[in-house]
């Protein structure tokens, strides 16, 4: 019978060697584990309450604990839970990248663990973001993370597949961002819940693999278990250019795949679009807003904070002073130097920016950038739900493009490229 | 084994509430479940914590899409450990369904469940049977029956008992 390429790489990963079909329920062995702070917060605990003495060697060596949401040294609390990290993993052979590498999302790919055919599960819901490389990655509780360091592996629903096809040019100024953020808002938080979505479509094939992650980061507030986008030659190039180099096997639908719906988007009717408060699919198109005056604007999170975001970014800043406070979080310590490198950080700087290390930041209202009550923010993350950012139900947060952020840092409001 | 009918007052939430709802992270670095858990639903409806208990409503009625977003499992664990038995929602985001049975909290999918119930309505719900009983307004229904594989991870208390379970096992 066909198969998605949901129901491929899951077989592929099964432990019992099946051939599995939505609606099946399966024991699957992962290629490579993500974790973060979820891992010293919850899982270490249970584990060691398990009775457990060891963590499965073949998990162990193919996971990557990054902590990312917890600052350097910010609280007590978090100083505790890191140094509970460090250890843990120490003590068993788990590789850690410890605080300022990076959002996992972003250091996770760029190190190679996220390859073409492989299953990849991790304590966090934007673990979503690794499909961009044609892997099915689903989000897991931290539960889920002691089963599969005390067993080595776990159990998946094999999901049904929505098909969405993105053809047509994009429109100038319109970026992937502007894209999902449109089709979350046309389809809504759920349209995709308990399913993976497959892309297909010129415009996914013309994205570089950082736009596309910018995509598959946000299927996740669609609802989807996982997004897939299809293998090509620049996922090739780019795994190629990882320390991991390529071990991967590159999977395809089958012709007459099942699909739950197919969605046709046509992008070429784009325009520039921010998700106004408090819901990522709350969505309008910038023209439609009226002035929206911003107290702070942050440009970062594992959605849009790798080079070529930050590329826009300087190009839009460049011989401009912003006029609101706003806070640059580069994805990766890698993506920092990068940006040195080829001058942006001069440019932030210059036109009045701050420049932090790289941490999840204001994303999530953990370490840097907190709005307050009555505050109005624009930002780049993936989710603007009431007290995300910090502050409460009178704190606004607009999600939009770097583009976008961009210029309104220079005029004060939210305002589109390529407006002025 | 934790009995899987469960009878209580009801809390009543709307649609497409989320986990930064429900524990908004700047509290998850408290870490202890028995802490965090004060803070439950604090930025649409603070001081809930103390209300479950002083109005006895220990199951939690919502709408579509309940518990979207993080991954993070303090979500129904906090609601546990604020004193629910038991979630009953129109929907559930994946994740959050799939935490809840891991951290022994009873969960089902009710279509419909947000109209047949009031706040403050005395319910019973037969997990095994999906059959739902609104005593106070004298009416029935059924939910979608949860799967029994994760029932009888439910009835044990949930993933961890289990993992300690096969741990003593392959010792
Ligand atoms: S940047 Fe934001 S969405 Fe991404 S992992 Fe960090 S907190 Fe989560």
């Amino acid at each position: 019978m066909a198969q998605t390429i949901s129901e491929k790489i899951l077989s592929n990963h099964s432990v019992e060697n099946l051939i599995a079909y939505s609606g099946d329920r399966i024991d699957v062995k992962p290629s490579t584990v993500l974790s973060n702070e979820m891992l010293p917060m919850i899982s270490i605990a249970k584990f060691l309450q398990t009775g457990a003495k060891y963590v499965k060697s073949d998990i162990a060596e193919n996971m990557l604990v990054i902590l990312d949401h917890g600052g350097f040294g910010v609280t007590d609390k978090y100083i505790d839970i890191h140094e509970l990290a460090r250890r843990f993993t120490r003590d068993h052979n788990i590789k850690l990248m410890d605080t300022g590498a990076g959002i996992s999302h972003v250091v996770f790919p760029e190190l190679g663990y996220a390859q073409p055919g492989y299953l990849i599960l991790g304590t966090d819901s934007h673990t979503v973001n690794h499909g961009a490389f044609n892997a099915y990655a689903q989000g897991i509780g931290a539960s889920d993370l002691v089963e599969l360091m005390i067993k080595g592996y776990t159990w998946l629903a094999v999901p049904d597949t929505n098909l969405i096809r993105v053809n047509g040019k994009l429109p100038a100024n319109v970026y992937s961002k502007d894209l999902i953020l449109t089709i979350n808002g046309e389809k809504k938080m759920d349209w995709s819940t308990d399913k993976a979505i497959e892309w297909q479509g010129s415009t996914i094939s013309d994205f570089s693999l950082e736009a596309r992650m910018t995509i598959s980061n946000m299927a996740v507030e669609q609802g989807a278990v996982a997004g897939i986008m299809p293998f090509d030659n620049k996922v090739e190039n780019y795994i190629n250019s990882t320390p991991m180099k390529n071990q991967s096997r590159p999977v395809f639908p089958d012709k007459d795949a099942n699909y739950s719906e197919i969605f046709d988007f046509d992008a070429s009717t784009l325009s520039p679009v921010v998700a106004i408060p408090h819901s990522p699919d709350n969505v309008k198109p910038v023209s439609e807003l009226g002035s929206v005056e911003l107290d702070q604007i942050f440009m970062g999170s594992c959605t849009n904070s790798r080079i070529e975001d930050l590329e826009i970014i300087a190009r839009i800043l460049k011989n401009n002073r912003v006029k609101v406070r706003t806070l640059i979080i580069p994805g990766s310590a890698s993506v920092a130097l990068e940006a040195v490198k080829r001058g942006y950080v001069e440019i932030f700087m210059q036109a009045g920016a701050i420049w932090s290390y790289s941490t999840c930041g204001a994303c999530f209202g953990g370490t840097l950038g907190r709005v307050g009550p009555e505050m109005t923010a624009l930002s780049t993350s993936n989710r603007n739900f009431i007290g995300r950012m910090g502050g409460d139900d009178t704190s606004k947060v607009y999600l939009g493009s770097p583009a976008t952020a961009a210029q309104s840092a220079i005029t004060g409001v939210i305002t589109s490229s390529g407006v002025i | 084994m934790i009995e899987l009918n469960i009878n209580g007052k009801v809390m009543k939430f709307g649609d497409g509430i989320n986990t930064d709802v429900i524990i908004p992270s700047k509290y998850l670095e408290l870490r202890d479940p028995s802490i965090f858990s004060k803070h439950i639903m604090e930025p649409i409806r603070p001081g809930v914590f103390n209300d479950i208990a002083k109005l006895g409503m220990t199951v939690l009625v919502a709408g579509n899409d309940f518990g979207s977003g993080s991954s993070r499992e303090q979500a129904p664990e906090a609601l546990k450990q604020a004193g629910f038995d038991a979630v009953v929602a129109e929907s559930f985001a994946t994740i959050f369904y799939r935490n809840s049975i891991n951290v022994g909290l009873p969960v089902m999918e009710i279509p419909g469940v947000a109209k047949f119930v009031e706040e403050g309505d005395h319910l019973s719900i037969n997990f095994d049977t999906a059959e739902v009983r609104n005593i106070t307004q004298s009416t029935s229904m059924s939910g979608k029956k949860t799967n029994s594989f994760l029932l009888d991870k439910l009835r044990i208390g949930g993933l961890i008992p289990e993992l300690q379970e096969f741990v003593r096992r392959n010792k």
